[in-house]
């Protein structure tokens, strides 16, 4: 069955066909079977089609008994609840106004599931009155819903005015003319009718071209008269495209068949439409639709009330790119509310535009309140924007700026970048001005440059009391203490002020004498490093600090307070820190310091002094020792010069005795030689030889004495030069010696000229000797090249030695030949060896039985050349 | 004859008597004034204390000078040789057994005359 779910109803009255809902007709009858001739297709159609039949009547017997006559199965209408036949008192109630009637029947059919009403008014007018009542709100009423009625009149009521009174009224009248029905149909109605079946087709050609869905629909309402389901009516094809499904399967069918889930739906599609189409009120909303997994662009109207359409669009593309979009703009939002730098888009006049959470909380606003304010004036408090403003720069020059700024009214120090801003054309519209506070690290960096400041001076200074003065100066300067001190613990296990500033004048009379024995100062606790970290006042590196004394002796900590210092406190010293001076694991001493203030001492400036601390221990301790070594150079040098001048003058009065017996033994020589025998004259040669010996050997040891302890003079020496002239000394001592000099020119060296002039004559004047008994005596300065050091070497070619005494040669008085054959004292070797030592040489010896010796050294002072 | 005397200052008694003899030795006959300490040097030379009203004419004509004497040594006496107008141009020679060059360029520096080692060679 072909049903056409839109407005247009069969009427079941071949004359007039097809009508649209809201249609009302009037009809004339002369008899009450007219009316059946009528009414029963009329109500026959109505009842196949799903229609709520209504008849209102006050003939109600006569009625019933018409109708089973005419419509066979009308029993199983009334049954079903689908006829309903109805006096006139009943169905006017009290107020003799049937619209109420009307639309409770309406909603009563649409609750049970019917398409819309079909009524019948059929009821004498009143007696009484003799007026003819045009039901005009019916009427009204009618047209609006779905509701089909006819307005019965009886015909002979009314004259051909009355008649046409009526019929205009209505979309058409049904009269019986010569016992055939014809209907009149007023032109306009006519008219009306012909427009709206062309509006229809029009209507349906939009419809199924549009690109939007389009649905037509049927409320369905439950015991309560609450929406509960919908039947569709009509869709169109962009509705079948769009939910995938075909009409002729959705047709007349309940949604929630169709679409099993959505009564649950949490948008409430049923319950929304319902509203419109029991309200009239249209509604236009974007809903998610669970049972499809879309989102729709709904709008929803009733042109009739039960009924109501939908033209909607699937807009799920768009909703998921907004909300991407809205994720993006949450997680932005988020981003750039947690960043902790200070971050505000700035447009090209200075405003802000946005600032975010960390910048507005600084300022002290929300970031709303921020927008709209200039930004030199809410950040700096000036009416202009500063010299430095990189925002100004960025905005001029279109290139990124960044600038340290100072600024108190926000904290601190800021690290200060600017983006520029463009828009399409490439001109500056702005600026996002990013600010990272920096202060902490600015402090850090100051904290950084005061430690090395303090390590500087402590590298600086050798001497004990400059290098303490400074660090005085510098610790006041940094901390702006009145008072600086430095104690260090002494030998005794005192610990006295070695350098204090500005102490009141009594402080170091007073304090100055305090041992570590002492337990009445707190100086003695951080030198002896028994300070307990728990306590509030030490620090766990053993510091000891009060930024208010007065306070802290009032505390009740029994313990501490014994050994507290009252001193400080009765001297007016409110601010104290006590610093141990560290050097490895040991404590030398402690820095003082004291304001008459409060608060002079905070953590920070201890932990800086802690930290600095160690590198004054290093300090204090190498001017101590230096100190302690110049000491001791200073009594060294006393020392040496005692022995100098002792040795001096040991031989000097040593000599005297050995000249005088010298002296005589030689006057008796000359004077007494007639008076002595050869032996006695032999004996006293004997003796002056022994005296002269003895005279030697003084010299010998005042010399080697003299190498040992002299200072070296350290400059360029040419050895050739100097053995020239020695072996010049030599030859003029015997002068008929035939003895050849070979000597490498041009050797020089670095070292002490007059030492190295007393081990070339040791060694020269040795060959000489030597080679007394040689007929070509041959004597050879030189030197070679061993293992990549010059080695120089006296070499002759006289009486040599045994290598077997090697060890002997340069001990002192060990001689390898006896005194008949070569004087010497034995002291010569000794001395050489004394003096190549303390050029950082060494000296060694080569020899040969009556072939000769070899002597070699080394001088190893860095500067030998060629 | 004027007897031009020749001055010695020696504490020691050996030395004095060996460099007489080596004077004799060397056929140098002038009468040799002794004085056995820097002192009694300068009182002769400036006719003080003990020898308070010398004759004038008994000024030494050279100076034999040793240094290491006790109380007055040989620099303080040759500094107030050379200070004086009366003496200062006396011929100094510093006679001593001292071969220390320190000794040697003080006594220059002090102005004597010739710096001899003990035990001299009169010869040379």
């Amino acid at each position: 069955m072909e049903t056409n779910y839109l407005d247009k109803r069969k009427s079941g009255i071949s004359l007039i066909g097809d009508v649209l809902w809201g249609t009302s007709l009037c009809q004339f009858y002369q008899t009450r079977e007219d009316l059946l001739d009528i009414l029963g297709p009329y109500f026959k159609a109505g009842l196949e089609n799903n229609e709520f039949c209504v008849w209102v009547t006050s003939d109600e017997e006569n009625v019933k008994r018409l109708l089973y006559q005419t419509v066979p199965d009308i029993e199983k209408y009334l049954l079903k609840g689908q006829f309903e036949i109805i006096s006139d008192k009943r169905w006017t109630g009290r107020s003799r106004k049937s619209d109420k009637s009307i639309l409770a029947r309406l909603d009563k059919a649409i609750s049970l599931g019917f398409d819309g009403v079909r009524l019948e008014f059929d009821f004498s007018p009143d007696i009484n009155s003799g007026k003819i009542s045009i039901y005009h709100d019916e009427i009204e009423t009618i047209s609006r819903y779905n509701i089909i009625a006819i307005f019965s009149y009886p015909r002979d009521r009314f004259d051909a005015v009355g008649l046409m009174e009526i019929v205009k009224n209505h979309q058409c009248a049904l009269i019986r003319n010569s016992g055939k029905w014809e209907v009149l149909e007023s032109s306009d109605a006519r008219i009306v009718r012909n427009a709206l079946v062309r509006g229809e087709e029009k209507l349906k050609a939009v419809f199924s071209h549009m690109a939007e869905g389009f649905a037509y629909h049927r409320i369905v309402l439950d015991e309560k008269g609450q929406p509960c389901d919908y039947i569709f009516l009509e869709v169109n094809e962009a509705f079948e495209k769009f939910l995938g499904l075909k009409a002729k399967d959705i047709i007349g069918k309940r949604v929630t068949r169709v679409l099993p889930g959505i009564e649950k739906d949490p948008a409430d599609w049923i319950g929304r439409y319902g509203k419109v189409a029991l309200t009239g009120k249209p509604a236009r909303f974007e809903s998610y639709a669970k049972v499809l997994k879309k989102w729709y662009s709904v709008s929803a109207f009733s042109p009739n009330r039960g009924f109501f359409g939908i033209t909607f669009s699937d807009i799920t593309e768009r909703k998921n790119y907004e909300n991407e979009i809205l994720k993006t703009k949450t997680e932005w939002e988020r981003t750039f509310n947690s960043v902790p730098d200070l971050i505000v888009l700035l447009d090209n006049k200075h405003r802000v535009i946005r600032a975010n959470k960390a910048m507005a909380d600084r300022l002290g606003l929300t970031p709303e309140k921020c927008a709209g304010l200039h930004c030199y004036q809410v950040v700096h408090g000036l009416s202009k924007p500063p010299e430095f403003c990189p925002h100004s720069l960025t905005c001029r020059d279109k290139q990124e700026h960044t600038a340290e700024v100072h600024e108190p009214r926000l904290g601190g120090d800021f690290l200060v970048s600017t983006t520029p801003v463009l828009n399409d054309l490439g001109e500056v519209t702005g600026s996002i001005h990013v600010s990272r506070d920096i202060t902490e690290l600015k402090k850090t960096e100051t904290e950084l440059q005061t430690s090395r400041r303090f390590l500087e001076i402590a590298n600086q200074y050798t001497d004990l009391r400059s290098l303490l003065q400074a660090f005085v100066q510098q610790t006041r300067e940094v901390t702006n203490c009145e008072a600086v001190g430095i104690r260090l613990l002494d030998d005794s296990g005192n610990i006295p002020y070695y350098a204090c500033d500005d102490f009141n004048a009594q402080f170091p009379g007073l304090e100055s004498p305090l041992s570590i024995k002492s337990d009445r100062c707190m100086c003695v606790n951080v030198i002896k490093g028994t300070t307990n970290p728990d306590m509030p006042f030490y620090t766990s590196d053993g510091s000891f600090y009060i930024n208010g004394t007065s306070r802290f002796l009032t505390t009740d900590n029994q313990g501490d307070r014994g050994r507290t210092c009252h001193v400080c406190n009765t001297l007016g010293y409110e601010s104290v820190a006590l610093i141990p001076i560290r050097v490895g694991v040991h404590i030398i001493g402690l820095i003082h310091l004291a304001d008459h203030k409060e608060n002079m001492v905070p953590l920070n400036t201890v932990k800086l002094f802690e930290r600095v601390s160690s590198a004054l221990g290093i300090s204090v301790q190498r001017a101590l020792a230096e100190m302690e070594l110049k000491k001791r150079t200073a009594e060294l040098e006393t020392s040496n010069k005692e022995l100098e001048s002792f040795s001096y003058t040991v031989s000097h009065d040593l000599r005297a005795p050995l000249r005088s017996m010298d002296g005589y033994s030689q006057a008796m020589l000359e004077d007494y030689a007639d008076k002595l025998d050869e032996q006695g004259k032999k004996w006293l040669t004997n003796i002056r030889a022994s005296s002269q010996e003895m005279a030697q050997l003084i010299d010998d040891i005042l010399g080697l004495s003299r190498v040992v302890r002299s200072e070296l003079h350290l400059q360029n020496v040419n050895l050739s030069d100097l053995a020239g002239s020695i072996t010049r000394e030599l030859q003029r001592t015997q002068p008929d010696r035939q003895v050849e000099f070979i000597i490498t020119p041009g050797l020089e060296s670095f070292g002490d000229a007059n030492l190295l002039k007393i081990a070339l004559t040791n060694l020269l004047g040795n060959a000489f000797k030597f080679t007394a008994g040689c007929r070509s005596a041959r004597i050879e300065f030189g030197f070679d090249q061993q293992d990549g050091r010059r080695v120089y070497f006296v070499r002759d070619n006289g009486a040599g030695f045994e290598m077997k005494y090697i060890n002997k040669m340069f001990k002192p008085f060990q001689r390898l030949h006896s005194d008949k054959n070569f004087p010497g004292t034995g002291i010569g070797l000794v001395t050489v060896q004394r003096i190549i030592q303390r050029h950082g040489g060494e000296v060694w010896a080569e020899g040969e039985i009556n072939k000769g010796a070899t002597f070699y050294f080394t001088i190893n002072q860095g500067k030998d050349e060629r | 004859m004027k007897n031009k005397i020749i001055m010695l200052v020696d504490d020691n008694e050996h030395d004095v008597f060996l460099t007489q003899r080596a004077l004799k030795k060397s056929n140098i006959a002038n009468e040799v004034v002794v004085a056995n300490d820097g002192q009694k040097a300068l009182d002769y030379l400036f006719g003080k204390g003990k020898f308070a009203g010398r004759d004038p004419d008994r000024m030494p004509v050279v100076i034999l000078l040793d240094l290491k004497m006790p109380r007055v040594d040989g620099f303080e006496v040759l500094k107030q040789i050379r200070a004086n107008p009366q003496t200062r141009y006396l011929p100094v020679v510093i006679m001593t057994a001292s071969k220390e060059d320190i000794d040697i360029v003080q006594g220059y520096a002090e102005g004597c005359n010739a710096y001899v080692t003990k035990p001299v060679d009169f010869n040379r």
